[in-house]
């Protein structure tokens, strides 16, 4: 589904990603862990066309990003760390537009956010100015527009960041679905417990490279995420 | 604890010369040095064109006496001036500041937080107003000079003036800016609010401008006669006036009430900023359910998007789109005084035929460049620029439908203002054609160099939009740079009227709109979609 080859990626002399290479099959879902600036939403920008990067290539089901971008975008969504929306429009308003840019039916759009609104209880909300959300509601609503195209990869940094216990354990549920059905999910977060929950693969990143990577099983063995991560990063 | 919170209002405020916005570092110190002399000669340039209209009617007021009255339409420019560059700021930098709370949860006394927060707001009025005030009093100096009316007292009291009309503005933009946050906190849709009480404050200060003048007319023909009745009828306006002219009384009478009404405004500030500071947006929300709703196509929701923003925005709405109510104003006002237009161009015509064609296409031209959407627009996606560049949309749409909306806007109004134009000239009809042609082409020539400007310098890391949309270099190159190019084909006219016919000559401008257009969208489609994504 997704196959990240010897990304690398410098701002100046600095490299932020360092000869990466990365491989997340379709029904997984792929933790990505590392201190601050070690490098994840530089990885995440980079995959989803944000980004330009200097070596390395990125396949997004056999598609490249650099040669294809726009056939890459229609196969994944992308919600960043912080759910910057537009603040002119109301919740409703902002799902309509993505959901035009991704020319979906009227009747599936419907169905969609009023299924995802519902779960996440903001149905009653949508009619609202984007401006007048909390944190946690945009980025409920960043979610469902991530959802609204039903697409076969979604990227997300930091997703549980803001949410409330109720909506982290619906998307903990809805990333499953994704799962289910034959999609990937590729997520930064700093909750190691969650992270050791919920995915099948994960993969430790510091200052730009990869240090580990593999089965949730395998990284952690008999010990916890939390303490293999600490160990590596002591190293 | 004044000393931080006057530093950080400062630091603030300098923001827009030290910091790179776009790279998110601090500029050096040549770069700087660069910047703020290309801003001196921005202002430079707005202050020669008010000492070139005070030069008009300068010396003839002086002259006959009535210098009181050069200084009372220069100060009330002034205030004016002031007053519609700052009255919005006070809503945005008191009221509506990112760091309220914070700094509010701080061992800071609120009023202390207020005044550092006004002294900054008066930093800026005294700039603005700077720019009408000291080149007009450089007029009269040598006004006065020549008629050796020139004294020292008359610079102490202009000085004075200078710093009490300055409070004046100040008190009026603070008890405006409240006003206008008072409403803003009760009704829904508080962005069309601010237009209207823009619009409805424009209006009248219009129809006071004009009043005023007539005033002054009858004042001028029959001075002894009607002078006691003007003074009673417009006592403060005439104050101001003397103040101007070295009455050190006038000054002092006008500073003791400026200052009465500083602290009048002052204390309800005070008393109200913590509430009108922190007062939740929350209202009743409305039932809201799911209707099928009509998808658009992606050209169409991009439009949209961009129509919503600019709707719903009253910063963007008065800086950048005025001209969609200003230029049909114009053609009804042609209408209106069809006789004495008519009268104008037959006088033009007789310099070399067509001349009066030209500066009726000329002066569509230049008020279709009050509408300036496009050269804000790139900047305006700021944080949110991210939703563009992950989604599978052709960036060459979006910046066309970036275009589509300050057409959107300008179009109509153009066509109708050369309508008006065609009804009051009765031109023939190659004329005519020109007539609504040309100034089409030039609205796109200045939503597509907008957009250039934008492209070129963008800022996407503003925290008050207002900086990207009236203090930001590619608003100020595309204003000038469209307004330049209208000088310079007036220049080639002037040069070329003795060897070709005003029809012609116009032509070639058909042609060289054409080309420059063809050249922009190019660049645009290939270049700027480049850029765009790089950012």
């Amino acid at each position: 589904m997704l196959k990240i080859e010897n990304l690398t990626k410098q701002y100046g002399d600095k490299k932020a990603v360092d000869q990466l290479s990365l491989h997340i099959a379709p029904g997984e879902i792929f933790g990505f862990i590392g201190h601050n600036g070690a490098g994840k939403t530089t990885t995440l920008k980079s995959v989803v066309g944000i980004l330009e990067f200097d070596e390395g290539e990125i396949f997004v089901n056999g598609k490249s990003i650099k040669t294809s971008p726009m056939e890459c975008k229609k196969d994944i969504a992308y919600i960043p760390d912080n759910p910057d929306l537009y603040d002119f429009m109301t919740g409703i308003q902002f799902l309509q537009f993505v959901a035009d840019i991704f020319e979906i039916p009227a009747s599936v759009r419907q169905e969609r956010i009023q299924k995802y609104a519902d779960a996440f209880e903001l149905t009653k909300d949508l009619g609202e100015a984007i401006s007048s959300y909390s944190h946690g509601m945009k980025q409920k609503l960043a979610i469902i527009s991530a959802w609204i195209h039903a697409p076969k990869m979604i990227l997300m940094d930091e997703p549980f960041v803001g949410l409330d216990p109720k909506a982290a354990h619906i998307l903990k549920d809805m990333m499953r679905e994704v799962c289910a059905q034959g999609g990937s999910i590729f997520f930064s977060t700093h909750v190691l417990d969650v992270a050791e929950k919920l995915c099948d693969k994960v993969a430790i990143i510091k200052a730009g490279k990869l240090v580990k990577s593999g089965s949730m099983e395998d990284v952690k063995g008999d010990t916890s995420l939390e303490e293999v991560f600490l160990e590596l990063e002591e190293k | 604890m004044a000393h931080p919170l006057l530093r950080k209002q400062f630091m603030e405020a300098g923001a827009f010369l030290t910091q790179n916005k776009e790279k998110g570092t601090r500029r050096t110190r040549g770069k700087i040095i660069e910047l703020a002399i290309l801003y001196l000669i921005i202002a430079g340039a707005l202050g020669a064109s008010v000492y070139y209209m005070a030069e008009l009617m300068c010396e003839a007021l002086v002259a006959i006496g009535f210098g009181w009255l050069y200084h009372m339409s220069m100060s009330t420019s002034a205030v004016v001036l002031g007053l519609f560059a700052s009255m919005f700021n006070i809503s945005g930098m008191v009221y509506q500041a990112k760091d309220n709370d914070m700094l509010l949860a701080m061992p800071i006394k609120p009023w202390k937080l207020l005044a550092a927060r006004l002294f900054s707001v008066w930093c800026w009025i005294l700039i603005y107003e700077a720019v009408v005030y000291v080149p007009s009093m450089m007029v009269y100096y040598k006004v006065a000079y020549k008629y050796q009316m020139l004294k020292a007292t008359t610079v102490l009291c202009n000085i004075g003036m200078y710093f009490s009309l300055s409070i004046l503005i100040l008190s009026l933009s603070c008890l405006l800016g409240f006003l206008v946050s008072l409403i803003s906190q009760k009704v829904k849709g508080n962005s069309m609010v601010k237009v209207v009480l823009s619009l409805a404050f424009i209006a009248l200060y219009y129809y006071l401008y004009m009043r005023a003048y007539s005033v002054i007319q009858q004042f001028l023909s029959s001075a002894s006669a009607i002078g006691g009745k003007v003074k009673g009828a417009a006592y403060p306006l005439y104050l101001v006036g003397k103040a101007g002219s070295g009455d050190g009384a006038a000054v002092g009478i006008i500073t003791g009430v400026v200052i009465i009404f500083f602290a009048i405004v002052w204390l309800v500030m005070k008393a109200t900023f913590i509430q009108m500071a922190t007062k939740s947006q929350a209202r009743k929300r409305k039932k809201f359910s799911l209707r099928g709703e009509k998808g658009r196509s992606q050209q169409r929701t991009l439009r949209y998007k961009e129509e919503k923003r600019f709707l719903g925005s009253a910063v963007y709405m008065l800086n950048s789109g005025l001209g969609v109510i200003v230029i049909p104003i114009l053609g009804i006002f042609l209408l209106v005084k069809k006789n004495a237009v008519l009268g104008m161009l037959t006088q033009l015509e007789m310099t070399k035929p067509g001349t009066s064609m030209l500066v009726l296409i000329a002066g569509i031209c230049m008020v279709a460049i009050m509408n300036e959407m496009t050269a804000a627009s790139i900047s305006l996606e700021g944080k949110t620029i991210w939703i563009l560049q992950s989604l599978p949309v052709d960036l060459w749409n979006v910046l066309k439908a970036k275009i589509a909306l300050q057409l959107e806007f300008t179009v109509l109004p153009v066509l109708f203002c050369s309508v008006c134009m065609m009804i009051v000239s009765k031109p023939v009809w190659y004329y005519g054609l020109l007539m609504i042609l040309l100034p089409q082409l030039f609205a796109l020539l200045v939503a597509q160099f907008g957009l250039f400007a934008n492209l070129l310098w963008p800022n996407l890391k503003w925290t008050s939009e207002a900086a990207v949309i009236k203090q930001s270099m590619p608003m100020l190159v595309s204003m000038f740079g469209s307004m330049i190019f209208v000088a310079l084909l007036a220049g080639a006219y002037l040069l070329l009227s003795s060897v070709v016919t005003t029809l012609v000559f116009l032509l070639i401008v058909a042609v060289l709109l054409v080309s420059v257009n063809v050249v922009l969208w190019w660049w645009l489609k290939n270049k700027g979609t480049e850029k765009f994504r790089q950012l």
